[in-house]
């Protein structure tokens, strides 16, 4: 038997025995002096007590001593050990911190629950071989919080408190977010260097997914302290069955009222085995709208699409979430993905007409109407022109116009002028057309050198092209409203031809404008700027037949369509790359004043606040679509479950073993019942006897008789 | 003994203290007039004094009748005469009363000192000469009031002045003069001055002895009991007035203290008061035992004088029991 402490550190309050000597001596010396005429009788009576109380004084003197150096002993927490019991055990008591994976791949389900079931019930079992009076810690592979230097928080405080870090352990959920093993581990070790005595040890319950453990590379820091062992739990053994649905791309295009809109998701199998006839579903805020059934290939990957009608699906103009998800299995967690789109209600669209003929077929504005509104139904369609003169447009109300095409206008009152450059201003759009009855002084003094800008340039005089005409290009492919006409779509101008231009000449170097079309020549045919929060364009030739053929060809429609919807639904719609879940988003918003308050609500409803310039989210922890309302405008972005997360492929033992120090690791299955076989690492086996009860057992007596043998007068 | 400024737990400073022991010394010298309450309060309502005087003055004879007393008759007379006659005396009334009061260093205890626990709430307790001196002048008030002669015979003390038994007024005014002029200090064993003072006091006197009693150095009690004694072996009438403080009889202290002779400052001892409580209460309460008993042997009265007791209420029981 040998006789050890959990904490020899307290034996120093031994020390305060010396207190009631201490105490007994100063009272001693400092007894007053009191004159006393019967001292005859007290000399009597001292002599009969003195060794009574002498006795009596040495007792109480013994049992203060006593009741202090038991106090210490106690706090130390004596232990006896059986003989044969191992020496490394026998010295000071364990100090580990646990690391446990709550990564998104931990809540893949087996026959015994979740990965992170197993990892609980390893940890507290290991806990249980730890020995007496373990000092622990729990850290989560959750990202790691930093310091402003850079460095990484060390984890909590060792704790004698085994209860509450079993509770701790039995509260951890899975999370969604990649596992940050360098992180965790460098909190661990930081922590563990704060107490450089007695054994220290990490352990790590794990599936040893291989995403999680790719980045770590301990021994490339440097910082590893090798006399700190770390034991690595394994309970990723099993090889569950894992569809995901690893990307979702948002509709796209005009995402307005009567649009039926196509959202594509990508599902990928990481099993070894073909998945077929597996459902997967897309709902627009919580209802349905469309479902396919696709066949994968064994660690493949396929793309399906949905057809969205947005008449039906979106009740209202707005922000939607709509989400794509399969079938649960073994890791429900990325069975479902979401997107976002915001969606706007009919457009309102104004064409002045500044050569109205006698006939709607003679007219400016005819081709240009038909291709707004091809089918003439008002019900249906997303667009709604209104034709006016030049002079209704004074009248006009143009609060709920998106767009304003000016075509071939000699002039435009003042009045006008000044309405739509604040319409400009507000964000609308405005389409200025050439034509016969413009006049390049005219239009430049009035429209472009005037205060009142809405033209990209000054005018140049017009210019015939010959009679074969010039053949138009596209400039800017990536602009959105070109998109129809990306890739092989730039051929559906190849038959259209431009007779005469009436070219206008932007400033150069103007940053802010832009050449969409042009001829052969390079002379642009259709030029945009961006003034205030709307946007100038210029189209070089007339909107009807007068001056090109262009409108009776088939690009004249997409054309058409597509450059009102750029601008007037603007943004709304763009496609947008899902966040992963776990790392801080940057909120899209721009020009907010310093304090301004940036609302963001997360999928579960709850509201987080920041406060401009701080526009950056750091708490991105679950999938879905997060809302963010700042300077009254509304966003939103999409948080998706990082796809290495949903590949269960595990990193081999001896390529784990080189990204840590080798000498002090070991990998071991996950044992999850002391019974059930193995040591789950270093086994502590030895019989022991806590002595601490014995000792405050002694320490009540102590105080008991010291009560009872000082109370006697 | 409550003093105003010091209480419980509160040390008096020593400014304080001197101003007590002025206090309680201005109470001493308003004595005659106090002993004068005493006395007043004790005869009301009584119209004759218990002590008696012997004569040795003889007046003549006068035949016997049924009523007088047979010790009074004249053995003698009845031998020659073979008739009963009654011896009658002159002056038979006057007495002669001797105080002898202890004025050692031991009576001044109970003076203000942060040492002293205050006494139980309601009792007051004199210190010992004060409560002494107050006993010796109301028993000198009421023997000059029915014309007895008293005298002082002060042992030890500073300013000590025997004071030769006489009747008068003006006996009373130099009694308290010489009891306020004497302050209590060093050694006045009884027993060694006995032989001194017995010379002073003439046969078949009162003596009345105040003191403590209490034994220093090689006087003991029975040293005590010897000189009281030996007053009493010349057919002296004499009562012990055994005057000791409530502190010295229920020993109420507390902390550890370290206890000093008042007459021997050499003799010390540090003590915790609990520890020997019980067997010095024991001591005394034995002495005091022994005390009564002897004196009850030697045809002495004895009475324990608690200096927290009102003086007449120490003197009417007294009184009350000679009848």
């Amino acid at each position: 038997m040998g006789l050890s402490f959990l904490n020899p550190f307290y034996l120093l309050g031994a020390l305060a025995a010396a207190v009631p000597i201490v105490i007994h001596l100063i009272n001693r010396r400092r007894a007053p002096v009191h004159r006393f005429p019967a001292m005859a009788y007290l000399l009597g009576a001292k002599k009969r007590r003195a060794r009574q109380f002498r006795l009596r004084h040495l007792v109480l003197l013994a049992l203060r001593t006593a009741a202090l150096v038991l106090l210490a002993v106690a706090l130390a927490r004596p232990f006896l050990r059986a003989e044969g019991a191992g020496a490394e055990a026998a010295l000071d008591p364990a100090q580990a911190v646990i690391v446990v994976d709550t990564s998104m791949s931990m809540g893949l389900k087996g026959d015994t629950g979740d990965r992170l079931g197993a990892a609980r019930r390893a940890v507290l079992a290991a806990i249980d071989r730890l020995g007496p009076g373990p000092r622990l810690s729990v850290v989560t592979t959750d990202p790691a919080p930093t310091r402003p230097d850079g460095s990484v928080e060390p984890a909590k405080p060792l704790t004698l408190d085994v209860a509450s870090v079993r509770r701790e352990i039995d509260a951890l959920r899975v999370g969604y977010g990649e596992a940050d093993f360098k992180g965790a581990l460098l909190r661990a070790y930081a922590r563990l260097a704060e107490s450089p005595w007695g054994r220290r040890e990490i352990i790590v319950a794990t599936d040893l997914a291989r995403h999680g453990w790719e980045p770590v590379s301990l021994l490339a820091l440097g910082r590893v302290d090798p006399g700190i062992g770390v034991r690595i739990l394994d309970v990723g053994a099993a090889k569950p069955r894992n569809v995901a649905v690893v990307g979702v791309t948002p509709p796209a295009g005009p995402l307005a009222e009567g649009v039926t809109a196509r959202v594509t998701a990508r599902i990928a199998n990481f099993g070894d085995e073909p998945v077929r006839g597996l459902l997967v579903q897309a709902t627009i805020d919580g209802r349905k709208v469309d479902q396919r059934f696709v066949d994968i290939p064994a660690r493949g990957e396929v793309e399906t699409g949905f057809a969205v009608p947005l008449d039906q699906a979106a009740g209202a103009p707005g922000l939607h979430a709509g989400t794509v998800q399969v079938g649960a299995d073994a890791l429900p967690q990325d069975d479902v993905a979401w997107f976002a789109y915001e969606s706007v209600g009919k457009l309102d669209v104004v064409v002045v007409d500044g050569d109205p003929k006698r006939t709607l077929l003679a007219a400016e504005s005819y081709y240009l109407a038909q291709a707004l509104n091809p089918e003439r139904d008002g019900q249906g369609a997303l667009i709604v022109p209104r034709v006016l003169t030049v002079d209704e447009l004074a009248r006009a109300d143009l609060s709920k116009t998106r767009v304003v095409y000016v075509l071939n206008a000699p002039t435009l009152p003042e009045g006008a002028r000044r309405r739509l450059a604040a319409f400009v201003e507000r964000g609308g759009g405005l389409v200025v057309a050439g034509g016969d009855q413009v006049d390049p002084a005219v239009a430049t003094r009035e429209l472009y050198a005037s205060g009142t800008r809405l033209l990209p340039g000054p005018l140049e005089a017009p210019r015939a092209l010959g009679a074969s005409g010039a053949r138009i290009r596209v400039a800017a492919a990536d602009h959105p409203a070109l998109a129809p006409f990306a890739g092989s779509g730039a051929r559906l101008f190849a038959s259209a031809r431009v007779l005469a231009v009436l070219p206008v000449r932007p400033p150069a170097n103007d940053p802010l404008v832009r050449t969409l079309l042009a001829l052969e020549d390079g002379t642009p045919l259709l030029v945009e700027r961006r003034q205030g929060a709307g946007r100038l364009v210029y189209l070089a030739t007339s909107a009807d037949l007068g001056w090109t053929d262009l409108p009776a060809r088939a690009a004249f429609v997409p054309l058409v369509q597509s450059l009102t919807l750029a601008l007037g639904v603007a943004d709304v719609g763009r496609p947008e790359p899902a966040h992963v879940v776990g790392t801080p988003r940057e909120l899209p918003v721009e020009g907010l004043a310093p304090g301004a308050v940036i609302r963001v609500t997360d999928p579960q409803g709850t509201v987080h606040a920041l406060a401009a310039p701080e526009t950056t989210f750091a708490r991105v922890s679950r999938p879905g679509v997060y809302r963010v309302e700042a300077g009254g405008k509304t966003s939103a972005f999409v948080a998706a479950t990082p796809r290495a997360e949903s590949d269960p492929r595990r990193i081999d033992e001896a390529e784990l073993l080189a990204r840590l120090p080798r000498d002090a690791v070991e990998i071991v299955p996950a044992v999850e019942r002391p019974e059930a076989g193995g040591s789950g690492g270093r086994p502590v086996q030895a019989r022991q006897v806590d002595l601490s009860f014995y000792a405050l057992a002694g320490l009540l007596l102590a105080l008991a008789a010291e009560s009872l043998v000082g109370a006697r007068r | 003994m409550a003093f105003a400024g010091i209480g419980r737990g509160r040390a008096p400073t020593r400014a304080g203290v001197d101003r007590l022991r002025a206090e309680a010394m201005a109470r001493l010298g308003r004595l005659e007039f106090r002993a004068r309450e005493v006395v007043e309060g004790m005869i009301s309502g009584r119209h004759r004094s218990p002590f008696r005087g012997i004569s040795v003055e003889f007046s003549e004879h006068r035949e016997y009748v049924p009523g007088d007393e047979l010790k009074h008759v004249d053995w003698k007379a009845f031998g020659k005469f073979d008739r009963f006659f009654i011896k009658e005396y002159e002056d038979e009334t006057n007495l002669r009363c001797y105080l002898v009061l202890d004025a050692s260093a031991s009576m001044a205890y109970g003076l203000p000192d942060p040492g002293l626990p205050d006494p139980p709430r309601g009792k007051t307790a004199l210190p010992k000469f004060e409560y002494a001196a107050l006993l010796a002048a109301s028993l000198a008030t009421l023997l000059l009031r029915q014309q007895d002669a008293v005298g002082l015979l002060p042992l030890g003390g500073e300013s000590v002045r025997p004071l030769p038994a006489r009747g008068s007024r003006a006996q009373l005014t130099a009694l308290v003069a010489a009891l306020e002029a004497t302050v209590p200090g060093g050694r006045a064993p009884l027993p060694t001055l006995v032989p001194e003072i017995l010379p002073q006091i003439k046969r078949r006197s009162l003596v009345c002895v105040i003191s403590d009693l209490l034994p220093s150095g090689a006087d003991d009690e029975a040293a005590y009991l010897s000189a009281v004694r030996a007053i009493r072996h010349r057919k002296n009438e004499v009562v012990v007035f055994h005057v000791l403080h409530p502190a010295e009889i229920d020993f109420p202290f507390r902390d550890l203290t370290t206890f000093e002779d008042a007459e021997n400052p050499e003799s010390r001892l540090v003590a915790d008061p609990a520890a020997v409580r019980a067997e010095y209460r024991a001591a005394l309460e034995a002495a005091i035992a022994r005390y009564r008993k002897e004196c009850l042997a030697a045809g002495v009265d004895y009475v324990l004088c608690r200096t927290d007791e009102p003086v007449d209420r120490v003197l009417v029981p007294y009184l009350a029991m000679r009848g």
